[in-house]
C-alpha cells in the first residue's frame, strides 16, 4: 500500500526535464561533440578577444624578421611564437585575427545558404507544379556549374571583395539545402501526421515550419557544418585568385595560398594556417554529429 | 435512390449523410495510350445518427479508405453530396470550414506515422484548441490532460514523446487528439489493424465507451469481420468501389443475401473445426478498377452470375430490409445451403 502511494506522489511530482535540460542531457553523453563544441567555443572566444590576445598587430612587417622559424627551432625566438611570413608578419597574430574572419565567413555564408535553401525547398516541396519545377530547375542549373566557377562568375558580376565572396560562396551552398529540404519535406508529407495536422484545420504556414520543418532538420544540421567548412575554404580559394579577402586582411585560406611558393624552405607559414582550417572544419563536424543525435527524439533512449 | 439509402437507419436525424457520394481519379496510362478514370468510389450512400457505428468492409482495394478522405473531405467528392449537422459541405474546403472541422475528426490506421513524432503528447493533444478556439495555455493544457485521464492515460504521459508509447497507447493519444475539439462524427480507417491481437479489444472497447459517453457516430472502416461485429450497428460491404450490401449488423451476418458478403463472411478463419471445411474460396482476384467488368462488378467471381449479370449493372435495392446490389438476391438458396454444398 506504502509503494502504491509512492508511486502516486512520485507520478505527480514528475515533470518533464526543460527542453533544453533534456538536450544537454543526450548531448553531453557523445564525448567527441563535446571535444567540437569545446574547440568551436575556443575559437570563437580567440576570435572576439583578437585584439586583447594577439602580440602584434597582425598587418604590422617586421623587416628585420622575414621568414623566422617558430620559437623552438633554430633560429627562432620567443618574441615571434609562430615565426613570421615572408613580408615579416607574425603567424600568430595574423592566425588569432583569422580565426575572426573564418568564423564571420562561416556563419555568414551558412546563415543565407540556410535561410534562402529551407524557404526555397519548403515552397518546391509544398506547391508541386509549376513551384516545384521552376526552383529544382534552378537548382540544377546551379549544380551543373563548377562551384568555384560558379563562386567566380558571382565575385565577377558582384566585383572582388570579402563580403561580395561570400555572398557568391552561399550561392554555392544554396542548392545542397533547397534540394535537400525538398527531399525531406516530401518524405515527411507522406507521413500521417500531416494529414491529422491537416485534419485540424492547420493552415500551410504552420504545416510548413511548425509540423514539418522541425522534423527535417536532421540532415540539415548536418548539411551546415559540413557546409562551413566549404564556406572557409571556397573563400579561402576566391582569396587565393585574389577575388576574395584583399591583402593585408588575415584570412587562414589566403594566407595558405600566399604561401604555398614557400612550402619548401619555410614549412611553417603553410603548415598553421591548414592545421587551424583542419581543426576548425572537424571541430564542426564533430558537433554537428552530436547536435543530429540530441536532437533526433528516436535516437534517444 | 436516398429514401433508399436511408431505409437501414432508424428515424432519428442523421449527424451526417452521404447521397451518392463518388471520388474519380484520371489516371494516365502512359504515352500515347490516353487517359483512364478510376472510380475509387462511386454511388455511396448513407446516414448516420449520433451514437451509431457504420462499418464499412470490403478487401483491399475496394475504396473504404477513398471513402474515408472524401467523407473528411481531405479530397473533394466528384460527384454526390456530403451534410453534415444538416449543412451541406460539398464544396467547402475543409480548411476554410470550421463547422466540419470541429464536426467529423479522423483516427488513422498506423498509429506509428499518424503522431508528430518531434511533438510531445501535449502538444499534440493541444494543437486542435491552438487552431480553432480562443482558450489560453494553461486552459488548454487542462482539456488535454482531462482527455487524457478520459482515454487511459496517465498525467505523467502529458510531457512525453510519441516514439516512448507502445501502438496501443499510440492509438489512446490518436484517439484523444481526435475527440478534442468534441466532434460529432469519428472517421476511423483501420483503427486496430496495426494493433496486436490483445491490444485490439481493449482500443475497440475505449471506442464504444467514449462513443456512448460523447453520443459520437463512428464510420468504421475495416476488413477485420470479427472486430466489426464486435463494433458495428451497420454494416456497408463494398467491392470494387460500390457498396454491394448495406444492413444492420444482424441482416449481414446472418442473412448475407449479395453472393459476395456470403464469400466475405465464409473466409473468415474459424476457430470450430467443424466449420472449416465449409469455407467457400472466391476465385480470381479483384478486377483492376481501371478497368471495371461490365454490368455486375462481381460477376467473373460469382457463382450464380448470370447473362444479366454480365449485361445490366444491378442497383441497391431493398431485399427483406436491407439494401443489396443483386439481381438474383431473392433467388439465392439460403446462406446455410451454400456453405455446406462448397
Amino acid at each position: 500500500m506504502a509503494t502504491v502511494t509512492e508511486t502516486a506522489a512520485a507520478a505527480r511530482a514528475y515533470e518533464p526535464p526543460k527542453p533544453i535540460v533534456e538536450f544537454w542531457h543526450h548531448f553531453s553523453q557523445n564525448k567527441g561533440a563535446v571535444t567540437g563544441m569545446l574547440v568551436i567555443v575556443s575559437f570563437c572566444l580567440v576570435a572576439i578577444f583578437a585584439d586583447v590576445l594577439s602580440p602584434h598587430p597582425p598587418a604590422e612587417q617586421y623587416r628585420d624578421a622575414l621568414l623566422r622559424p617558430p620559437f623552438w627551432m633554430d633560429g627562432g625566438s620567443t618574441r615571434f611564437l609562430l615565426g613570421t611570413d615572408d613580408v615579416g608578419r607574425d603567424m600568430l597574430s595574423r592566425l588569432i585575427y583569422g580565426a575572426r574572419v573564418s568564423m564571420v565567413v562561416g556563419v555568414v555564408v551558412i546563415a543565407l545558404g540556410l535561410v534562402v535553401g529551407v524557404a526555397l525547398g519548403l515552397a518546391a516541396g509544398f506547391l508541386p507544379g509549376v513551384v516545384d519545377i521552376a526552383v529544382m530547375r534552378a537548382m540544377d542549373t546551379l549544380l551543373a556549374l563548377p562551384a568555384l566557377l560558379l563562386a567566380i562568375v558571382v565575385v565577377a558580376i558582384l566585383g572582388p571583395g570579402l563580403f561580395n565572396a561570400m555572398l557568391a560562396v552561399s550561392v554555392v551552398v544554396l542548392p545542397g539545402f533547397a534540394r535537400l529540404t525538398r527531399a525531406a519535406v516530401l518524405t515527411e508529407l507522406s507521413k500521417e501526421y500531416v494529414i491529422a495536422s491537416r485534419m485540424t484545420g492547420a493552415r500551410l504556414p504552420r504545416l510548413m515550419f511548425l509540423t514539418v520543418l522541425p522534423n527535417c532538420l536532421a540532415p540539415l544540421i548536418v548539411q551546415a557544418t559540413l557546409g562551413f567548412s566549404t564556406a572557409i575554404l571556397d573563400t579561402a580559394a576566391l582569396g587565393f585568385l585574389g577575388l576574395g579577402a584583399q591583402p593585408p586582411t588575415p584570412e587562414w585560406g589566403t594566407m595558405l595560398a600566399d604561401a604555398l611558393q614557400f612550402i619548401q624552405r619555410a614549412w611553417w607559414v603553410v603548415t598553421f594556417p591548414g592545421l587551424a582550417i583542419l581543426v576548425a572544419v572537424l571541430a564542426f563536424n564533430l558537433m554537428g554529429d552530436g547536435l543530429r543525435d540530441a536532437l533526433d527524439p528516436k535516437l534517444k533512449r | 435512390m436516398s429514401a433508399l439509402a436511408n431505409a437501414p437507419s432508424s428515424s432519428v436525424p442523421p449527424v451526417i449523410e452521404a447521397r451518392g457520394l463518388a471520388r474519380h481519379y484520371e489516371v494516365r496510362l502512359g504515352l500515347l495510350r490516353g487517359r483512364a478514370t478510376v472510380r475509387a468510389v462511386d454511388g455511396v450512400s448513407f446516414a448516420l445518427p449520433a451514437g451509431r457505428t457504420l462499418a464499412v468492409v470490403g478487401e483491399s482495394g475496394c475504396g473504404k479508405s477513398t471513402l474515408a478522405r472524401v467523407v473528411t473531405l481531405l479530397e473533394p467528392p466528384t460527384a454526390g453530396a456530403l451534410v453534415v449537422d444538416g449543412e451541406d459541405v460539398t464544396t467547402a474546403r475543409r480548411e476554410a470550414n470550421p463547422t466540419l472541422r470541429r464536426s467529423v475528426q479522423m483516427v488513422f490506421q498506423n498509429p506509428y506515422g499518424s503522431l508528430n513524432p518531434r511533438k510531445t503528447v501535449g502538444a499534440i493533444l493541444e494543437e486542435p484548441l491552438e487552431i480553432n478556439t480562443e482558450l489560453d495555455k494553461p486552459a488548454r493544457a487542462e482539456a488535454a490532460r482531462a482527455m487524457m485521464a478520459k482515454v487511459g492515460l496517465r498525467p505523467e504521459y502529458y510531457g512525453r514523446y510519441p516514439h516512448m508509447f507502445s501502438g496501443g497507447q499510440r492509438q489512446r493519444i490518436a484517439i484523444a487528439r481526435a475527440l478534442m475539439l468534441n466532434p460529432r462524427v469519428v472517421v476511423a480507417d483501420e483503427p486496430v489493424s496495426a494493433l496486436d491481437v490483445s491490444i485490439q479489444a481493449q482500443v475497440l472497447n475505449l471506442m464504444m465507451d467514449l462513443q456512448e459517453e460523447f453520443r459520437l457516430a463512428y464510420l468504421f472502416i475495416s476488413h477485420d469481420l470479427s472486430v466489426v461485429r464486435h463494433i458495428a450497428d451497420e454494416v456497408m460491404v463494398m467491392y470494387l468501389g460500390r457498396p454491394a450490401e448495406h444492413g444492420t449488423k444482424a441482416q449481414v451476418f446472418e442473412h448475407p443475401r449479395h453472393p459476395y458478403t456470403r464469400a466475405l463472411l465464409a473466409s473468415t478463419p474459424s476457430t470450430d473445426p467443424s466449420r472449416r471445411g465449409q469455407r467457400q474460396a472466391l476465385k480470381g482476384e479483384l478486377p483492376s478498377p481501371l478497368d471495371p467488368p461490365s454490368g455486375c462488378a462481381f460477376h467473373k467471381r460469382c457463382p450464380y452470375a448470370t447473362e444479366r449479370c454480365v449485361s445490366e449493372r444491378p442497383e441497391l435495392r431493398l431485399v427483406e430490409g436491407a439494401l443489396v446490389a443483386c439481381h438474383h438476391a431473392e433467388n439465392l438458396p439460403a446462406a446455410r445451403a451454400v456453405e455446406t454444398r462448397a
